[in-house]
């Protein structure tokens, strides 16, 4: 990790932000010694610039590909689910999300027809449990939400808590740095347009 | 001499009935042995022979000197098999006694090679433990899976083999069936840790079931071995009732046969668990457990540990079930944690169900904003072929963690330029925009209604206005979004002051 506190260093414009920075990720370092080693790849600056490149080139080629007046490539449909698709290989499929999303891509070239959704869709709820159970079993409400969560998570639906959990963890950090990336992503071009458009006032704050 | 002696190699030969297995205790078993290709043994039996097979182990070496110990003995009874290998081999099914009586003569000749071969095997296999870890365990039987069948033969003939040796020979009593119920275990667990775990307990009970004829004891701890095995493996055996923890009694009780060898065999098992991978260091805690061994030894029913070394404690239930349970359950609160740190807001929240709704927001919240800006993206995307590389390069560096954990102090260096791009021409966002925002604790909240048609200066890296921007173009998940994105812009100072002020906006609908 120390690595990249001297990235950040290095960056002349963000000697600032890289001082706050640092704090931040040793901090978030320390939180994550000893298990959450996934999160802190997630973190990670080059990460984010990685993902930030490999999401733009695709966005690219996906306007490309299509014509540009389509809606086909710049729906945000599509949009999201080539940034799962990104992020998914970003993990490099050692994660069983990403290898869902990545999975259910290819179910989906094939079929072509079956729309599937990447992210939670609607199934019918199984009956929960009833709770006169013995009491070695798990609480309902605990087992309602880890069905839940099961469901959000793309590709952990079977799966035994444990490994939920660990997934989700990843998941989680996944999708924050995707948000991170898609972010500044829109920041940059909504910035690029309003710096075309030229007449842009500072507004008093 | 004794049937139970006699049968046993009846029934071995019957089961195996081949050359390798009686080359085995053939004294020119190394010659026979390099004929199967078992040169890897060789090479290993160089170092072993040349390793004292004394009792005198280290202390570090736990099992290791026991079984080692009992190598030694075994040697003896390998000697004293392996003298009449061709008796063996012809009277197959009769003139045991002749085998017997064989058996026993040699009783003091000194280790022989094939003593070292089986060290071989027994340390081959009991480098498992050592190692706690299965996949080292494979390591170390490369040999074997040269010839898992050669395994699987020699292993089965010289359990077989071993009993009858016991059965044979006038050995201290107890020593004599620790002896050979070790080695049995040790044997049966060479043959059976060559094809994995599930295999090797069905292997090892099929083993035991061949033997109708040997004493009970034996079979018992057999079975128990292998039935500990299996429920280890599947934890769903019925376990054996007298399991005392480690075997450091082994030698010296005497009147506890059975749990002695369920002991060891359950040392010997405890290296090829099946999730060795929780706790690698659990050795020392079975020595611990040796000296604890009153404890789990005064309550005598029960297992006391389970594959991945568990420490009953005192006073809990030591139960198999509940062990597993118990490992099960600090899995699963040791990912919370980890869930916990990852999660805004979830440090205040105890109890797995409150804290997975918080997840299970965090994760819907998260979703909604990539698909958010997904759209975001899409109405942005014709204008990605203006210099898109360049700001790259330049400002994604810039794009720090916009939703990263509360804490980090925002001392806004650049204040007052926190105004996204909004632009109220682009049909889509203004349209975004519209349904604007009731955040009552967004400080931002007045300026961006103000600056809604203004021309904002484009921010020059600063993620966490736009952030804060697409937090409020949402307006149905204000409470979701404000939870995930605003807390990390506490201090983003909307007035220009670089004030990092942390206001803890938790606003959940």
């Amino acid at each position: 990790m120390d690595s990249y506190a001297s990235f950040r260093e290095s960056d002349p414009d963000t000697s600032l932000e890289s001082g706050r920075k640092k704090r931040r990720k040793i901090e978030a370092e320390s939180q994550s010694s000893e298990y959450g080693r996934t999160d802190v790849k997630w973190r990670s600056e080059s990460a984010q610039r990685i993902y930030s490149v490999k999401l733009v080139e695709a966005l690219q080629r996906a306007s490309q590909s299509a014509a540009p007046a389509t809606s086909r490539s710049t729906g945000g449909r599509t949009v999201r689910d080539l940034a799962n698709r990104v992020l998914a290989m970003a993990a490099r499929g050692r994660t069983r999300w990403s290898r869902a999303i990545l999975a259910s891509r290819l179910r989906l070239r094939r079929l072509r027809k079956v729309r599937k959704p990447s992210g939670s869709c609607s199934r019918p709820r199984k009956p929960l449990p009833a709770p006169s159970e013995d009491r070695k079993r798990r609480l309902p409400a605990v087992e309602k939400r880890v069905k839940v969560l099961s469901r959000l998570v793309p590709g952990c639906k079977g799966i035994p808590v444990t490994n939920l959990l660990e997934e989700a963890g990843d998941y989680i950090a996944a999708l924050e740095m995707q948000v991170r990336a898609m972010t500044a992503l829109t920041e940059l071009l909504s910035g690029s347009h309003s710096d075309r458009l030229g007449s842009s006032t500072p507004s008093p704050a | 001499m004794e049937s139970n002696s006699s049968n046993p190699i009846g029934m071995d030969v019957h089961s195996n009935g081949q050359l390798p297995n009686n080359c085995f205790f053939n004294p020119s078993w190394e010659n026979s042995i390099s004929m199967d290709q078992t040169d890897p043994f060789e090479s290993a039996l160089s170092s072993i022979v040349s390793s004292p097979v004394a009792s005198t182990m280290g202390p570090g070496e736990g099992d290791h000197g026991m079984i080692k110990e009992l190598i030694g003995r075994l040697g003896v009874i390998c000697n004293s098999g392996e003298i009449s290998p061709q008796s063996y081999f012809e009277h197959r099914s009769s003139n045991n006694s002749t085998n017997t009586s064989a058996y026993t003569t040699p009783l003091n000749s000194p280790p022989k090679l094939s003593l070292s071969m089986m060290d071989h095997q027994i340390r081959g296999n009991f480098w498992m433990p050592g190692t706690q870890f299965h996949p080292h365990s494979q390591q170390s039987f490369v040999p074997f899976s040269t010839d898992p069948g050669f395994a699987e033969r020699a292993a089965r003939s010289s359990c077989f083999g071993v009993r009858n040796f016991a059965g044979g020979l006038q050995l201290n009593g107890s020593q004599r069936q620790a002896v050979t119920a070790k080695k049995e275990k040790v044997l049966s667990r060479d043959g059976n840790s060559g094809f994995g775990d599930a295999g090797d307990s069905r292997e090892g009970s099929s083993l035991s079931e061949q033997i109708p004829g040997v004493e009970m004891n034996n079979m018992r701890a057999q079975n128990d071995a292998n039935a500990r095995k299996r429920k280890s493996a599947q934890r769903g055996k019925p376990k054996d009732s007298t399991l005392p923890p480690k075997d450091s009694e082994v030698a010296g009780e005497n009147n506890q046969p059975s749990p002695k060898k369920i002991k060891s065999g359950e040392a010997a098992e405890n290296g090829s668990g099946k999730e060795c991978d929780e706790n690698a260091d659990k050795v020392s805690q079975g020595d611990k457990n040796q000296k604890l061994g009153k404890d789990s030894k005064s309550k005598q029913p029960e297992p006391p540990k389970d594959y991945i070394h568990v420490r009953a404690r005192r006073g809990q239930a030591t139960d198999s079930h509940s062990l597993a349970e118990r490992v099960r359950r600090e899995k699963i609160s040791q990912r919370m944690k980890v869930l916990q740190d990852l999660v805004p807001g979830c440090n205040k929240v105890t109890g797995k169900a409150v804290m997975l709704d918080e997840i299970i927001n965090y994760v819907q919240s998260l979703q909604c904003q990539v698909e958010f800006l997904s759209m975001k993206l899409a109405t942005l995307n014709p204008r990605m072929d203006f210099n898109v590389e360049a700001f790259l390069s330049k400002d994604i560096f810039q794009s720090r963690g916009l939703l990263a954990h509360s804490d980090f102090p925002l001392d806004s260096s650049s204040a007052p330029t926190f105004h996204y791009g909004f632009q109220p021409s682009h049909g889509m966002i203004s349209a975004m925009s519209e349904p604007e925002v009731q955040y009552p604790e967004n400080p931002l909240n007045a300026v961006i209604h103000r600056n809604r048609s203004n021309h904002l200066p484009p921010i020059d890296g600063f993620p966490e206005a736009s952030s804060q921007m697409s937090a409020m173009w949402e307006d149905d998940l204000q409470s979701v979004v404000q939870m995930g994105i605003a807390q990390n812009h506490q201090p983003l100072s909307f007035h220009g002051s670089a004030e990092p002020n942390h206001p803890q906006m938790k606003v959940k609908s």
